[in-house]
């Protein structure tokens, strides 16, 4: 009997546990190719150990505190293998865009950009997966949950 | 690499094309013409200021973060609403917007300020 293989996945799923982030080993490749990718992007970027850290804890660390912070607005987020820019796309649990809400995702990159990051961050409403690939490959991006409930297996 | 005024006139007509599209039958070319009419305010900025040219949207949006946050907030919503006009379907972007809301939240609040910000700079 031939073992059924799972459908291999396009995206390197993240998720946070008491703040910490979490990658699993099939998604660990793909994960360190991104941060490398990203931090390549930033302004005074380093060594590739600190390019890691750097990438954790001033990007996806703060990013995620966000996303839970605005967890009734936001589904989830996702980060294309960057080239010389980080773009990040927010996408929203409403089918309406949100211009009171595309507010914070504009403080959100200023605060970025303000410490060197060179990135832009948008809002997709309620984007499914047909309509994300209209913007981004999703070979290789990372995904993120805003709630680790939510995140599908 | 155009001059500040070659992009002050091209702001200028395309502002011009803006008044004259019905945001009821054609709301996503007015929030697209909005947008290209910010990308040539903001390189009008860069011109005139000697910093050349930029080499694309994300170069531009970067040179707005650092260079002139105070009209970041409004060129990134343009930026964002006219990306889903162009990129996305017709239903989806009719799903997303409402026709009456765009002359107030994508023009009125976000390009005017644009303009007023780049009139005064280039002549402050």
């Amino acid at each position: 009997m031939v073992k059924p293989t799972a459908a291999p996945r396009k995206y390197a799923r993240l998720s946070f546990t008491d703040g910490e982030i979490v990658v699993s080993p099939r998604d660990r490749d793909i994960f360190l190719i991104n941060a490398e990718k990203a931090t390549e992007a930033c302004q005074n970027a380093g060594q590739m150990d600190r390019r890691i850290e750097r990438f954790e804890t001033e990007l996806l660390t703060p990013r995620h505190k966000w996303c839970r912070a605005n967890a009734t607005l936001v589904k989830a987020r996702y980060i294309p293998v960057p080239r010389s820019h980080i773009q990040v796309f927010v996408v929203t649990n409403s089918r309406r865009f949100d211009f009171d809400f595309a507010e914070k995702v504009a403080a959100l990159e200023l605060q970025f950009a303000s410490t060197g990051w060179r990135i832009g961050v948008s809002q997709l409403p309620d984007a499914d997966e047909g309509s994300l690939a209209t913007f981004f490959n999703p070979e290789g991006a990372l995904e993120v949950y805003a709630e680790s409930g939510s995140t599908p297996d | 690499m155009p001059r500040a005024d070659q992009h002050r006139i091209k702001a200028e007509r395309n502002r011009l094309f803006l008044s004259t599209i019905s945001v009821n039958n054609h709301p996503d070319w007015v929030v697209v013409v909005a947008f290209y009419t910010a990308v040539h305010l903001a390189e009008r900025l860069r011109a005139a200021a000697g910093h050349g040219d930029s080499t694309g949207h994300d170069d531009r949006l970067t040179y707005i973060q650092l260079e002139h946050p105070d009209i970041h907030t409004h060129y990134h919503i343009v930026q964002n609403v006219s990306m889903l006009a162009r990129y996305q379907s017709n239903s989806d972007f009719f799903n997303q917007f409402q026709c009456a809301e765009i002359p107030d939240r994508s023009i009125a609040q976000r390009l005017d300020p644009i303009e007023e910000y780049v009139t005064k700079w280039i002549t402050r």
